[in-house]
């Protein structure tokens, strides 16, 4: 998934809008488990509910999906 | 050999709405607390009615279908006893005035108890311990979470089902798989009110994610749950198809413990079951713990959404961590 794809794909998961790399952004329990869901999916890869509580950017959330973009 | 022959449930009469939810928790609107938990409602017991109370309904209720005297054990699941000691099936068996030449006993688990009390169940009937068990489980999460709670107190609701197992000439409940790993105790708990950490009555209020709780309260860390249950329970339905030798075109139907539309439209997806195929729904109840899985099937049932012959597939998975699941030919 290219950069642009994945922040389109976010903005619905997350149900916000123009989001970029270096937003700002804090989850509920909710988006949480919706960015649980996106990257067991799309990734196949399982995030710790705990770590994904401490990310502050989209720049965060993508380095701990680990991932090239 | 043996079989489930009658189900029946209760729920209290108390109801919270998610109108009264959002009414108490203005930034939630009902109709988001529906969308996105797929719960409308859930019952609660008063402040002075117990599991046990529950129990005890829900066992009449069923006895008067049942001649009383062939009832030869007593099995509750059941996570709020009235007592440490005695044991809750004991009074239980009082109070419905079983005979007293019959075992009785409860077992402390959640989502997965109904699970492993089929298979106690099946275990005892084919030792010939018992012929025909009573198996009631009965719980009332809503008693342990603080009243400002928000998310804890739109999922759970309180309920008893009670389930009738006995001999049969036919293998109507199948073989087992069951897991544990209690690496994901602290994940749902309550912290204090047993012998590690007695009851607080200082305890402070602790902030989580908007939800206030002290430590006498449920704390459950709903992602973390989550994520348990979607890399678990695909392995466990694989486990129970494999142990059986089917495959998932083989079953009639998927009920699996009902904790949470979301999490469960997830499973779903993942494990390629068809609509058609497969139970959610906890509008009118939410997530009964280890009760979810025998109102489900009776409300199955009841609505012809299953019927006899077909093969059904059972999963229960939750607090401890602890999983489970079945598969019965109705």
């Amino acid at each position: 998934m290219k950069r642009e794809e994945f922040l389109k794909e976010l903005e619905e998961v997350l149900e916000v809008d123009n989001l970029t790399e270096t937003s700002l952004i804090t989850l509920t329990s909710l988006q949480i488990l919706a960015v649980i869901v996106f990257v067991d999916e799309n990734y196949d890869k399982q995030l710790s509910a705990n770590e994904l509580r401490g990310i502050r950017s989209v720049a965060d959330l993508m380095s701990l999906i680990g991932v090239a973009f | 050999m043996s079989q489930i022959t009658r189900i029946d449930y209760i729920l209290p009469e108390k109801i919270l709405t998610n109108e009264d939810l959002s009414g108490r928790f203005p930034e939630w609107t009902a109709e988001a607390i529906e969308e996105k938990i797929g719960i409308a409602k859930r019952h609660a017991v008063c402040e002075n009615e117990t599991a046990k109370d529950l129990a005890v309904k829900i066992g009449r209720q069923i006895l008067t279908e049942e001649d009383k005297e062939s009832i030869d054990f007593l099995v509750l699941c059941t996570q709020s006893p009235d007592y440490y000691l005695p044991t809750t099936a004991c009074i239980l068996q009082n109070e419905l005035g079983l005979r007293t030449d019959i075992g009785a006993f409860d077992f402390n688990l959640g989502c997965s108890g109904y699970i492993y009390g089929l298979g106690i169940c099946k275990g005892l009937i084919e030792a010939n311990i018992a012929q025909k068990i009573l198996f009631i489980t009965s719980e009332t999460y809503t008693k342990h979470i603080n009243s400002l709670d928000k998310s804890n107190l739109t999922i759970f609701g309180d309920a008893a089902a009670a389930t009738i197992v006995e001999r049969s000439e036919t293998r109507q409940i199948m073989d087992f798989v069951l897991g544990t790993d209690g690496k994901g105790a602290s994940n749902l708990i309550i912290p204090n009110g047993g012998l590690r950490n007695r009851y607080d009555i200082d305890a402070i209020n602790r902030e989580d994610n908007g939800n206030i709780r002290t430590n006498n309260d449920l704390y459950m860390n709903g992602p973390e749950i989550f994520n348990f249950t979607i890399q678990r329970i695909p392995k466990l339905v694989k486990d129970i198809l494999d142990k059986h030798e089917l495959t998932m075109d083989d079953v009639d139907y998927f009920i699996f413990h009902q904790a949470n539309k979301y999490m469960l439209e997830y499973l779903k997806k993942k494990l390629k079951v068809p609509d058609e195929k497969f139970y959610i729904n906890m509008r009118e109840v939410g997530n009964t713990v280890s009760s979810t899985i025998p109102i489900a099937l009776k409300d199955c049932l009841d609505d012809k959404i299953i019927k006899q012959g077909d093969l059904v597939l059972l999963a229960g998975f939750g607090v401890g961590y602890s999983w489970g699941g079945t598969v019965i030919r109705i």
